[in-house]
């Protein structure tokens, strides 16, 4: 490097060399840095994937344990659901972070999930696609495995485990009737009307043409025509033994728990 | 080996199913697919209750008022038109086959329509009483088909008080594969000799 | 049934046979049991009515089916010997007679389960009902043995001291010697007495007994 002028005084000290050892300095400084960070890092990860490991019963045992498991989590910018528990090529950072949290946290909601598509999927024929939550859980406890089989399994838990088969494009949704949370296992939209039977139906158990007729000032067609329809969908069950007038029952009333 | 048998407490209430109690149940469904889900339903009701009650056989005509059919707190019975077609499903492929109609034209309502329900099949009967001959000795031995079934030294058994003719078809299944033989002077007369 | 039956012998169809006979007369002694405990019943009815006589009846044709069963149950019982014996060859004949035997009792015992209606009339007062309790009363002293008739008299007496906490007074009874006991043969005659006394209208000559 020529230096055609040079300066005298402090401009004797190039400013290149200047700003290299600054530069130089920065360089240590952050590397130090970066170093401590990492450091840190991987004590935390090391800290959480023990936890994990020694929590596992009670992720496994505890939905509330295992809810606040998944908030912190999430927190932190990790999903643990994100990734299969069989995959070993991660792209995103969820599949890292799920194999430093341990097998139980991922296997738990996994299986939860492969579960509820089971359950959802038997009891199709029966009512249409569209479960209640509470059912959903009820049948899942009855089961074996990792999931069910006695362990406890919440809302939150079933919640969670629809979420993540979000992405896969299957269909699976939470959708709100009335005060009922019900899975939707069938890509079928409802229709404002279809949604508004499907609430009233909730209070008693049934509902009848007349019923809609009165509580929602339908015409007799407009009524006729939704309860129809619900029924071509395997939404309502049909009762032909009563005397007056026909009676369209919710499945979810079959294995209503309160009743005879 | 099917699984074993509770002990017959037939005077205990028969625990019936969530959808006995729910009054669409007793219609047939006109959706195809709800159809089908509740058919199964009544499938696995019908085989409980029979199990329940060791019942071999259903005759549409004299289950028609029983409770299985009727459920007086709801008001609600099948017709028998719909009780034939649940067990002729029943009887079919896809229904699992469990039922079978008796005589050419039980289905058909001829004699009030009879059918056995095989809550066990004679093939599982087969193999409970093999493994009760083996259990106790007695390959080689003469037996008649009535200590079998009724004697006092089988009183606790699964098989004891079975229906004759289908304790008869279940050893049927046995001489088939070469492993006993039924022998004898007329019906009420049989003894089997298991190999 | 048939003809494949290489893989069953001839002793194993005796042995069929046996098993078969054995399980009628187990159905049988179930169906029996309903009729002799009826039996006693009316016995004891007959001995508070005082009617000693009917009361006799009973008792007697009770001991009648009970020895029946016994009787068939001790050859079966020697039957099932036979019939497992390893030489079967030779006690064949034996015991196919013993089968036919056997057939014979137990038809003598299905004709006696005629039903309970059998046994209440033995209480009946009809001409019809006294026509067949003489009826009974004949073949029943062709086939009891005497030590049947006095087993089915002591079983009287015991009985009547139960309904009645008293000895009943046999009538004819030795008016001499009370505590001596009756001789077989006096049992005998007495009771041949007595038969002839129920049957007004036999004709036959008495002869004068000693």
């Amino acid at each position: 490097m020529s230096s055609s002028r040079r300066g005298v005084g402090l401009s004797a000290f190039s400013t290149t060399a200047l700003n290299n050892a600054y530069a130089n300095h920065g360089t240590t400084l952050r590397t130090a840095h970066l170093e401590s960070l990492r450091t840190q890092l991987s004590v935390f990860q090391q800290l959480l994937h023990q936890f994990s490991i020694t929590h596992a019963k009670e992720i496994r045992s505890n939905p509330t344990f295992r809810a606040e498991f998944a908030r912190m989590c999430n927190a932190i910018g990790v999903d643990p659901l994100a990734s299969s528990h069989t995959s070993k090529d991660s792209k995103s950072g969820g599949s890292f972070w799920s194999q430093m949290l341990g097998g139980s946290v991922n296997d738990f909601y996994f299986e939860l999930a492969v579960r509820v598509v089971e359950v959802c999927r038997n009891y199709r024929g029966e009512n249409g696609g569209l479960m209640g939550i509470e059912d959903v859980k009820r049948v899942v406890r009855k089961g074996r495995g990792v999931v069910g089989g006695g362990i406890e399994v919440s809302d939150d838990d079933v919640r969670r485990a629809v979420k993540s088969l979000e992405p896969l494009g299957s269909g699976f949704t939470i959708i709100d009737i009335g005060s009922t949370a019900m899975i939707r296992s069938v890509p079928k939209e409802l229709s404002t009307d279809q949604s508004t039977v499907l609430e009233a139906v909730q209070i008693q158990g049934f509902v009848t043409v007349s019923m809609l007729q009165i509580n929602l000032s339908w015409e007799k067609a407009r009524a006729g025509a939704v309860i129809e329809d619900l029924v071509a969908d395997s939404l309502l069950w049909v009762d032909l033994q009563v005397e007056d007038e026909t009676e369209y029952w919710t499945p979810g009333f079959i294995h209503h728990s309160d009743g005879t | 080996m099917p699984d074993p048998l509770p002990p017959a407490y037939t005077n205990e209430t028969f625990p019936f199913p969530p959808h006995y109690s729910f009054p669409p149940f007793f219609t047939l469904q006109p959706n195809p697919l709800t159809r089908t889900s509740q058919l199964q339903s009544w499938s696995s009701l019908i085989l409980s209750y029979t199990r329940h009650h060791r019942l071999s056989t259903l005759s549409v005509v004299e289950s028609y008022n029983t409770p299985l059919f009727h459920n007086p707190s709801l008001n609600r019975r099948l017709p028998t038109s719909d009780i034939r077609e649940i067990l002729t499903y029943m009887s079919s492929k896809d229904g699992g086959e469990r039922v079978e109609w008796i005589g050419k034209h039980g289905k058909d309502g001829g004699a009030g329509g009879k059918c056995w329900v095989y809550w066990r099949r004679p093939e599982e009967w087969a193999d409970v009483l093999e493994s009760w001959v083996e259990r106790t000795g007695q390959k080689g031995v003469v037996l008649t088909l009535y200590e079998i079934g009724e004697g006092d030294a089988t009183v606790g058994a699964e098989f004891h008080g079975l229906d004759p003719e289908l304790l008869q078809k279940s050893l049927g299944v046995l001489v088939k594969k070469g492993r006993a033989q039924i022998f004898g002077a007329g019906e009420d007369q049989l003894g089997v000799k298991f190999f | 049934m048939g003809s494949q039956n290489s893989k069953v012998s001839a002793q194993d169809k005796a042995i069929l046979d046996m098993k078969v006979q054995r399980d009628k007369l187990h159905q049988y002694q179930k169906r029996i049991k309903v009729l002799t405990d009826r039996e006693t019943e009316i016995a004891r009815e007959c001995l508070r009515r005082n009617d000693k006589s009917k009361a006799l009846l009973a008792l007697r044709r009770k001991k009648y089916q009970e020895s029946l069963l016994q009787k068939t149950d001790e050859q079966l019982a020697s039957l099932e010997i036979l019939t497992n014996d390893v030489e079967f060859a030779v006690v064949q004949r034996d015991v196919l007679y013993g089968l036919q035997q056997g057939t014979k009792v137990l038809k003598e015992i299905h004709k006696e389960m005629g039903g309970i209606e059998g046994v209440e009339r033995l209480l009946g007062e009809s001409a019809d009902a006294q026509a067949y309790q003489k009826e009974i009363s004949e073949m029943l002293s062709g086939r009891m043995t005497n030590q049947d008739e006095d087993e089915v008299e002591d079983e009287l007496e015991a009985l009547a001291k139960e309904v009645n906490g008293v000895d009943i007074e046999l009538p004819d009874a030795p008016t001499q010697d009370l505590e001596r006991k009756e001789t077989a043969k006096e049992r005998r005659e007495r009771r041949t007495r007595e038969r002839e006394a129920e049957q007004p209208h036999q004709q036959r000559a008495e002869p004068m007994l000693a």
